[in-house]
């Protein structure tokens, strides 16, 4: 078998080695390198397409052999789930193998990664593994990587490669990094050999056709796929906090009687693309939540005027919704923002491999080009408007100048709470990742949203059903 | 009944993961200023405000007798929460609005005006801050001032005798360990608390149930279809139970005196590990339910005669020696110890269960300080093949299998399996298939205190004794003391870094066991 004759051979050890303390200090490098290079094969191993669970088993064999030579514990194989990443490149490819090698402790598991190549000769199919350990929590935790770089031609046939490598028995992800080729033979059979698929509408450039195919996929799988998006998992403080607001008998009142909504997300310049799939999907919820009834609006495409809906509640009180572009937000890209999670995970490591007390909050001080950032579309402010009785009430959860802290705030005419501040960190992929993972039945509540979210989008889906 | 008058649930949280709602309310410490809340408490709360929202409402009044302002007593939370929350240092923005609900009542704890002074700021916190007249009072105080603070929270009209929804707030009161040094004074204790509070609104922590490994006993046993099955006198032969300790008692003279070995653990933390390993499944996981199989479990244990106490009891005390190449005093040379004492620091037990499944199965626990190592663990040892078919290929000195499940550390569930060992001959090896908490859910667990204060704050007491548990366990023990003390059973010392006296290895060798090699 060919090996990668470019592979470096001390970082094919410490990727290969099983023993917890001959690697843990190295990971962090390792995941550097990995980061750096230009190819992310770099450091594994090519194998024959036919032979990848033969090499595993024999790579895992001689990780165990080396470590009892040297006369410390072998580690033991283990994999609570089959994660398999469609990538759209060598970009995508290195951010979904930085987010797996970060929630390999959290999420022991066979990643298989597919990075398609396009305008590229050789093999229709190259497949690469490696094997790795991860010891961020102190205890050790082992994870396997199998690379297959496809060809555009051999795309469509990819689910015979891939279902085959599935672990029998696990649960299986599908991770799908930016626009999946909707209704396509490919990407459907892959759906219908996982459990669940995990996709990003943020990552989307036209957000709410996306939605509108997501809802789509939704209902026709519905049988044997639950979705995922890590949109979901970012807006869970958001309907925290509005929760919160009503749930003392004092402000319960004010909940049915809400009569304007006012949703606004991250842009960046005036011309640049919106994603406004945040925003639709935090209105899906608090109408799918509430009982509203689309009425009319929607159907707005871009532009930079307001998305306005008109929905009634379940006492038929007209709510008015609006979506609105905050322009001029500092955005990172899901590159600059992994890649800087992957820097304080490096120190974490550093300090728990040296036993020191945590300096920094896990996770939360990423910040790509050490400023402040959000990601594409994320929650900027909502703000609920309600009467009750001629007095105006207004419930608001804003996100603070610093990007990363929202405050609460309502204005009652008596008996408001006080103001909270919490905390509200950009969660690189990882996170999101690992969030997803913990989910195996449908997530009943962002299925409800998408659905309300698709009817105000297109308001003819609400017609026809 | 309560006359409870019940809010429809909030619609906005419908569906949402953590259906767990935390009301808007006031945590009262008394002792505010001791280690406990410096330690433990005050950390462990603003974990809970960063990472599982707490309402905006929530708030939190330290009462204790030192003459602190408010302020002063939010510097001492800001240094607790920079030295021991796992999340610091802490974070500016959460801080602010954290430390603004935090507020200082200086009292005696058997002073009835530092009561009315406590009343009113509890009444203005409720108009200024929300808190709805919902109150948790947790006693981080010596158990003495349990019975005073109880009945001058009633006399003075602070708490409501409400451990639920009301028009005008509930309250509750969570106890810390010890309850009591015996029945009689367990039942006191209890009596003064019920002055002021009925028993649904006290939470009794034993922190070991706030424990994620010991919550995943009843999750293996009842969410597993494999083990139920083989769960009794048909398939398992014994169970042991070690609480083990390699410290000694860390200058904690004052209680361990009092206390001992089988005060200090037995009487809770093993008791609710027994329980919890030999209960039958409740219909439902709901808190009385859960708890009313526990209590039939130790309903279920006979009480010991003196001669039983005599053969099926061993108790020990730690006497000077070497831990890691270096000398540590024996018990009775410990700082504020006596000289004589007769505190055991190591006990053993046999316990039987009498009930349809477990009938003839002995529990064997022992617990101890300055044993070989620290570790915690439930082992299951099941019987053996009833046909030994591999005579001579080593199947006679086949251990039998014995499911462990370790509490700490370690934390995770190992089945020992006898396999063949490869090669021409047969032969065989006892293997080990282990499951790693950390290797497969590399998460950190929350801290046991950050999960019992969120659930005494949300109404759960699925993880708190009930009296009725903890009268139960201390009659059992109540019996072995007083035979000890009575007969004069001999307390032979053991050496440090041991398993604790030989005497403890005859107790089970007589049944034809030993003790598990950890």
């Amino acid at each position: 078998m060919a090996e990668n004759t470019t592979a470096d051979n001390t970082q094919n050890t410490a990727r290969n080695s099983a023993h917890p303390d001959a690697n843990a200090g190295q990971n962090g490098q390792q995941a550097q390198q990995t980061q750096q290079a230009q190819d992310v094969t770099l450091t594994m191993r090519q194998v024959e397409p036919t032979a990848i669970e033969t090499e595993l088993d024999n790579s895992w064999r001689e990780a165990n052999a080396s470590a009892l030579a040297s006369g410390v514990h072998a580690g033991t194989r283990n994999s609570v789930m089959t994660l398999l990443t469609y990538t759209g490149g060598d970009d995508q490819t290195r951010r979904a193998l930085t987010a797996i090698e970060a929630m390999t402790a959290q999420h022991p598991s066979r990643a298989i990664l597919v990075a398609p190549q396009r305008d590229r000769d050789g093999a229709p199919i190259e497949a690469y593994i490696a094997t790795q350990m991860q010891n961020i929590t102190g205890a050790p935790s082992y994870g396997e990587e199998i690379v297959i770089k496809a060809h555009d031609g051999a795309v469509p046939h990819l689910p015979g490669v891939l279902l085959p490598l599935i672990v029998s028995g696990l649960p299986s992800f599908l991770w799908w990094m930016g626009e999946p080729p909707w209704r396509s033979e490919a990407f459907e059979a892959l759906i219908d050999g996982s459990d669940r698929l995990i996709v990003d509408t943020s990552e989307m450039r036209q957000a709410e056709r996306s939605l509108l195919a997501l809802e789509d996929l939704m209902r026709r799988k519905k049988s044997s796929c639950a979705i995922s998006d890590f949109n979901a998992s970012r807006q869970q403080p958001w309907r925290e906090l509005v929760a919160q607001f009503f749930d003392g008998p004092d402000q319960r009142a004010w909940l049915s009687s809400i009569d304007r909504v006012t949703i606004e997300y991250a842009a960046g310049a005036e011309d640049d693309p919106e994603n406004p799939a945040q925003a639709y999907l935090f209105a899906g919820w608090l109408a799918s939540r509430l009982g509203w009834r689309i009425l009319g609006g929607g159907g707005s495409q871009g532009g930079d005027e307001s998305r306005l809906h008109t929905l009634a509640s379940q006492t038929n009180q007209k709510i008015t919704l609006e979506l609105n572009a905050r322009y001029g937000v500092a955005q990172a890209s899901w590159l600059d923002i992994t890649a800087a999670f992957a820097k304080v995970q490096l120190a974490q490591a550093a300090q728990m491999q040296a036993a020191l007390p945590a300096e920094n909050e896990p996770h939360d001080h990423a910040h790509p080009q050490g400023k402040p950032t959000v990601g594409p579309g994320a929650l900027m402010m909502v703000a609920l408007h309600a009467t009750v009785n001629g007095q105006m009430g207004t419930f608001t959860v804003a996100r603070e100048a610093d990007l990363e802290h929202a405050s609460t705030l309502a204005q009652l005419p008596q008996g408001a709470p006080p103001s909270q501040t919490v905390h509200l960190p950009t969660l690189g992929e990882a996170l999101l990742l690992a969030d997803q993972l913990q989910q195996l039945e449908h997530d009943t509540l962002y299925e409800e949203s998408l659905t309300m979210a698709a009817q105000l989008i297109n308001p003819s889906l609400r017609r026809n059903r | 009944m309560d006359a409870t008058l019940t809010l429809a649930p909030n619609p906005l949280r419908q569906g949402m993961r953590s259906a767990r709602t935390v009301q808007p309310c006031v945590l009262v410490i008394f002792g505010a200023t001791g280690d406990l809340t410096h330690r433990k408490l005050l950390p462990a709360l603003y974990n809970l405000a960063i990472e599982q929202p707490l309402p905006a409402q929530f708030s939190v009044v330290g009462v204790a007798r030192r003459p602190f302002s408010d302020d002063e007593f939010r510097q001492q939370a800001l240094d607790s929460i920079n030295t021991f929350s796992r999340r610091r240092p802490v974070n500016p923005a959460i801080w602010d609005t954290f430390s603004k609900g935090l507020f200082y009542c200086q009292s005696q704890f058997d002073d009835a005006a530092g009561y009315a002074k406590l009343g009113e700021l509890l009444d203005k916190l409720d108009q200024e801050r929300g808190t709805q007249g919902n109150r948790i009072f947790y006693l981080a105080t010596p158990p003495s001032f349990y019975g005073s603070i109880g009945e001058l929270l009633n006399s003075s009209g602070v708490a409501k005798r409400s451990g639920a929804d009301t028009q005008h707030g509930w309250s509750r009161v969570v106890v810390e360990k010890p309850f009591g040094h015996d029945l009689a004074s367990a039942r006191e204790l209890n009596a003064n608390l019920n002055k002021g509070f009925k028993e649904n609104q006290i939470y009794r922590i034993d922190h070991y149930l706030g424990k994620e490994t010991v919550q995943n006993i009843m999750v293996m046993r009842f969410g597993n279809g494999i083990f139920e099955p083989i769960w009794n006198r048909q398939y398992i032969d014994n169970v042991q139970i070690t609480v083990a300790e390699s410290i000694g008692i860390e200058g904690r003279a004052d209680y361990y005196e009092q206390a001992g070995a089988i005060r200090d653990m037995v009487q809770n933390h093993m008791m609710q590990l027994l329980t919890l390993t030999a209960m039958e499944p409740p219909n439902t996981f709901g808190a009385n339910a859960v708890r009313d199989e526990k209590v039939k479990v130790l309903r279920a244990i006979p009480p010991l005669m003196e001669s039983e106490i005599a053969s099926d009891t061993v108790r020990g005390q730690y006497g000077p020696g070497l831990v890691g190449g270096e000398a540590v005093p024996g018990y009775c040379q410990e700082k504020n110890v006596d000289p004589h004492s007769q505190t055991q620091t190591f006990v053993a037990l046999k316990l039987l269960i009498e009930n349809w499944r477990w009938a003839g199965v002995p529990f064997y626990l022992r617990t101890g300080k300055r044993l070989t190592k620290r570790v915690t663990e439930i082992a299951i040892q099941f019987k053996r093949p009833p046909y030994l078919l591999f005579q001579g290929a080593g199947a006679d000195q086949m251990q039998p299998n014995v499911l462990s499940m370790r509490i700490q550390p370690n934390e995770g569930i190992s089945l020992q399996v006898s396999a063949k060992v490869p090669g021409q001959e047969m032969r065989l090896r006892t293997v080990n298939m282990d499951f790693l908490y950390g290797s497969s859910f590399g998460v950190e667990p929350p801290e046991a205190y950050e999960r019992l204060l969120l659930d005494a704050m949300v109404g759960d007491s699925t993880l708190f004794t009930r009296i009725d548990e903890t009268e139960l366990a201390w009659s059992l023990v109540d019996t072995i003391v007083r035979a000890w003390e009575t007969t004069k059973s001999p307390l032979p010392q053991y050496e440090p870094g041991t398993w604790g006296p030989k005497e403890a290895d005859a107790l089970i060798e007589r049944d034809g066991k030993t003790w598990r090699r950890l």
